[in-house]
């Protein structure tokens, strides 16, 4: 018999004897959040990024968000989404940067690797937790958000949704064709030597976000 | 594992202090972390019942649920395999690793494959593994085991990571976590780049759509699952959760049970492979996902009184909250699987003959159920294996006559008055300072691992007589 076979053989066998306690299933939890009006899920949001540590920098305008994320590149090697996932104004501010200092997402991944900022936008913004949602695609790199020591998110106010449930239901056309998703909460850290929080083990362990309108 | 084994690991952690005062500080920071975690849930209880409810579902139909996660894998492109021990499972992985030439690969943390000691197959195969979260890091430059199924180096206090760190990888000592931190960055940082096989475990397996879910902090599992070309996930049978919603209250309770965070930060679900290798520049992400399921003795632990055990989402808060994981941790219990939980497993899994002495480790307190976020009766999962073990090996003689003088004592309400006063009069000429250390006869069995305190002036039932 193969270990298909067999493994499910002995589950069907130990499920005869298996004590399993029958309750019925709760439903699922919900939210205060999710009935609230979106501009508490903006201010939820904000919080929750605050006591994550992550620089907010809200934004009034395309114009001002362009502008707050070269800033905040500065003159640092910068991996970015490809210019069709990134709002037209930042696309159209990273075109007069240096040539140069943007890397070709193309380039080998050693060369990737020397980046210093990445740069990329949502799918999803998790007001609930303080948590931005990437979906792995052709389009939507992953390197950006995880190799640079810090990574700089665009949210833009459509992007807020109050809870993970709410998230994965706006995104349901698009995640069955998706390697892979992304839920990032705050920068990368540890507690591992002596539960002492250390930031940027391995991801970037600086996060910014500019919040648009 | 022997019983004499097991209680020389447990009088060698008895007697190691740094051991004592790194885990009492740990376990009571991790304590309180998880309580404030949860506090700011409207309603906890709700989220850990359909936590609880989503794992016990999966687990009643787990043989439908198995075959229909695969069918929803394989159409997402991921190709399974199914292992039924620890030979199987390492035999499987090293072959995939063989068949495509990997020769380096990253491992994110996984208990699974502690388990079936995958490194030391991997590299009998010539293939390089590295440990890629930090404390399997240090545990693995050490040579050491983790202790701890979330913190694995619990045991360590940041002096002894920071010489483990000079004598292995030649850095001048240093006991600050953050430089520590940054040390095992650039160098693990190499070995991601150049891996061309990534390891993980998973925390669940989601049956609806065919995903899977990897959790980690530093961001070591997004690394092993997006950079190399082959991405392996080795996990338990027992992972499965029916839905999405299952998922999100799992995960809820998952972080707040292990850590003390609303969230852990990198949640990973992973769908299959990349999909446009052929775009430019081509899409990131492992050419293959494989997946293994293992079983390795899950299915025993799924017969009968103990199968609400599976439903246990390796949280590590009931090792933290029990009074004998505190003081003498993970190493003592001689399995990976530590605490109360590693007590029911461990038997459970690899054969309650070899470790019976396991679930007699525990006061019965109750704190590890109250802990477990998804309601798991530990305790009295423990008791049906301790009956079982009595079930199985007739207690020794003298233990049977003890038991039954007590029982005779305990059913004759005079006769016991009548041995109360004796006992009175003689206990004070055996005590020293207020305790009886060594009882006479038949009792020194019970005093030679606790001491008893002399019989009160008055008794219960002698007080309540007069209350009357």
């Amino acid at each position: 018999m193969n270990a298909r076979e067999e493994i499910l053989g002995r589950v069907r066998a130990a499920l005869r004897t298996a004590r399993i306690p029958a309750e019925p299933p709760p439903p699922p939890p919900s939210s205060p959040l999710e009935s609230a009006p979106s501009h508490e899920w903006r201010a939820r949001f904000a919080a929750e990024l605050r006591a994550l540590g992550v620089a907010l920098h809200e934004e009034a305008s395309d114009a001002a968000v362009a502008e707050r994320v070269v800033a905040l590149i500065g003159t640092r090697r910068l991996l970015a989404w490809p210019d069709a996932t990134l709002p037209p104004a930042v696309a159209a501010r990273l075109a007069q940067l240096p040539a140069g200092q943007r890397l070709d997402l193309a380039a080998p991944r050693a060369a990737l690797a020397t980046a210093e900022v990445g740069l990329t936008a949502v799918d999803a913004a998790i007001a609930e937790t303080g948590s931005l949602l990437l979906i792995a695609a052709h389009d939507r790199p992953r390197t950006p958000s995880l190799l640079p020591p810090l990574h700089v998110a665009i949210v833009r106010g459509s992007d807020l949704v109050p809870t993970l449930r709410a998230a994965l239901a706006k995104l349901r056309h698009a995640l069955p064709s998706a390697a892979a998703l992304h839920r990032i909460t705050g920068p990368s850290r540890t507690a591992d030597i002596e539960l002492q929080l250390t930031l940027g083990v391995h991801g970037p362990g600086a996060l910014a976000v500019v919040l648009g309108p | 594992m022997s019983d004499s084994l097991f209680r020389a690991r447990v009088r060698a952690a008895l007697a190691d202090e740094t051991l004592h005062v790194a885990l009492g500080r740990a376990t009571a920071q991790l304590q309180a972390r998880r309580a404030t975690a949860f506090a700011s849930l409207q309603d906890p209880a709700a989220v850990r019942a359909r936590a609880r409810a989503g794992k016990l579902a999966a687990l009643r139909t787990l043989d439908l649920q198995l075959e229909e996660f695969e069918r929803r894998l394989v159409a997402n492109g991921i190709t399974v395999h199914w292992a039924r021990d620890a030979e199987e499972a390492c035999a499987t992985i090293v072959a995939i690793a063989t068949s495509r030439g990997c020769r380096r690969a990253v491992k994110g943390k996984s208990m699974a494959s502690e388990e079936i000691e995958l490194n030391a197959a991997l590299e009998a195969a010539g293939v390089e593994v590295v440990e890629s979260d930090l404390g399997e890091y240090v545990v693995q430059l050490d040579r050491d085991r983790p202790s701890h199924i979330i913190l694995p180096i619990l045991h360590r206090t940041r002096e002894q990571v920071g010489r483990i760190f000079e004598r292995e990888l030649g850095v001048d000592w240093t006991p600050d976590p953050a430089a520590l931190a940054r040390i095992a960055r650039e160098r693990l940082r190499e070995r991601f780049l150049a891996a061309d096989l990534g390891i993980t475990g998973a925390n669940f397996g989601v049956v609806e759509t065919g995903t899977l879910c990897i959790v980690s902090n530093e961001g070591n599992v997004r690394m092993s699952s997006s950079l190399p070309r082959v991405h392996v996930a080795l996990l338990g049978i027992d992972k499965l959760v029916p839905t999405q919603d299952d998922l999100d209250a799992a995960l809820q309770v998952l972080a707040r049970s292990a850590t003390g965070q609303q969230s852990t930060v990198y949640v990973s679900l992973v769908n299959g492979p990349r999909r446009r290798a052929d775009a430019t520049p081509p899409e990131e992400g492992p050419d293959e996902v494989h997946v293994v399921l293992l079983d390795h003795g899950r299915t025993r632990t799924l017969a009968g009184e103990t199968a609400e055990m599976l439903a246990c989402i390796r949280c590590g808060a009931c090792l933290n909250a029990c009074p004998v994981f505190q003081q003498v941790g993970g190493h003592a219990y001689g399995s990976i699987y530590p605490g109360p939980m590693g007590s029911v497993l461990t038997p459970t899994m690899r054969g309650l003959a070899d470790h019976a002495e396991l679930p007699q480790a525990s006061s019965l307190c109750g704190a590890c159920k109250e802990a477990c976020p998804v309601g798991i009766d530990l305790p009295r999962l423990l008791l049906a294996l301790r009956r079982a073990t009595v079930a199985e090996q007739p207690i020794a003689p003298t233990l049977r006559l003890a038991l039954r003088a007590w029982a005779f004592v305990m059913a004759r309400p005079r006769l016991l008055r009548l041995l109360r006063r004796v006992a009175r009069v003689v206990a004070p000429h055996l005590a020293r300072r207020g305790w009886l250390r060594r009882a006479p006869g038949l009792l020194s069995g019970w005093t030679a691992h606790r001491d008893l305190p002399l019989p009160a002036a008055q008794s219960f039932d002698e007080w309540w007589a007069t209350r009357r």
